[in-house]
């Protein structure tokens, strides 16, 4: 039993000195209700997932990640075509660590939107920090990709 | 000490539940289907103007309702685990007593579903 609460003790220092405050997840899913459009162009929509699934392992230009809108709001000035739902969530590694910020779910955002070509993230929504079956601290956030026309 | 050890880890695992219990992320509200492209409906150029002010109007108070409420929610999520701590050590039942804040974070999900309808009219009658 010792052995025992001498590893558990290791992983939690290794934990705790790892220096990674948070790491996170995210994934895209059609929108509803999007994808009879997106159907009229399915090898287009083909070609443009398998280019997406090569350049994701790619990195991203920090300065296209910089450049995606993310707004809690729709934009109506200007048309755009859905490119899908976006959800992400930002975990602490450690109890000690700090809880994650919004500012943080909006740059997940942005870097699954850039992954997926998009221009702008609209109807942003988020949960609230907790406790997650993963994490100490966890704070999940949704939006909606967007391509402008 | 074979029985010491069982009983502390008994007394481990009562503490991660009373902190689960007690802190437990809301997981951020479902995204509304997509607004559809529907011709705007015949109104005068005025009454569009006005309907679209009262939106933006309408969704601002909702926003501001939500983030008092959010702010409200993690004031009490440090009370709330520390009641859970004292809940695990001393009588863990009374971890099924504390107030999880059900009530407070659907009155969130609420709010945001009376906003994504309201930006489904904003989107349909083109507010800009």
């Amino acid at each position: 039993m010792n052995k025992f609460f001498r590893c558990t003790i290791m992983t939690a220092v290794m934990l705790g000195l790892a220096g990674c405050a948070t790491w996170s997840a995210g994934g895209m899913k059609p929108a509803p209700g999007a994808q009879q459009s997106a159907s009229a162009e399915k090898p287009a929509a083909n070609q443009d997932r398998n280019r997406r699934k090569t350049t994701q392992r790619q990195k991203i230009d920090p300065a296209v990640v910089a450049a995606i809108a993310v707004t809690e709001n729709d934009i109506t000035d200007r048309p755009y075509d859905v490119v899908g739902d976006i959800k992400v969530t930002v975990n602490k590694t450690t109890i000690f660590n700090k809880d994650p910020t919004r500012e943080q779910v909006d740059e997940k955002l942005r870097e699954e939107a850039a992954k997926a070509g998009a221009n702008a993230v609209i109807l942003v929504r988020y949960g609230t920090v907790g406790i997650g079956m993963m994490s100490w601290g966890s704070l999940d956030g949704q939006g909606r990709a967007v391509k402008f026309k | 000490m074979a029985k010491a050890v069982p009983s502390s880890l008994n007394r481990l695992g009562h503490l991660l539940l009373a902190i689960g219990l007690a802190g437990c992320a809301r997981s951020a509200p479902d995204l509304p289907p997509t607004f559809t492209s529907a011709p705007p409906p015949q109104m005068e150029d005025g009454a569009r103007v006005q309907r679209c002010t009262v939106l933006k109007t309408e969704i601002g108070n909702l926003r501001e309702e939500i983030r008092v409420a959010e702010d409200v929610i993690a004031g009490r999520r440090h009370e709330d685990q520390v009641q859970g701590y004292f809940a695990a050590v001393l009588f863990p039942p009374a971890m099924l007593l504390i107030d999880q804040q059900k009530a407070q974070k659907n009155a969130l999900d609420n709010r945001q579903m009376q906003i994504d309808a309201k930006l489904a009219e904003q989107h349909n009658l083109r507010c800009s």
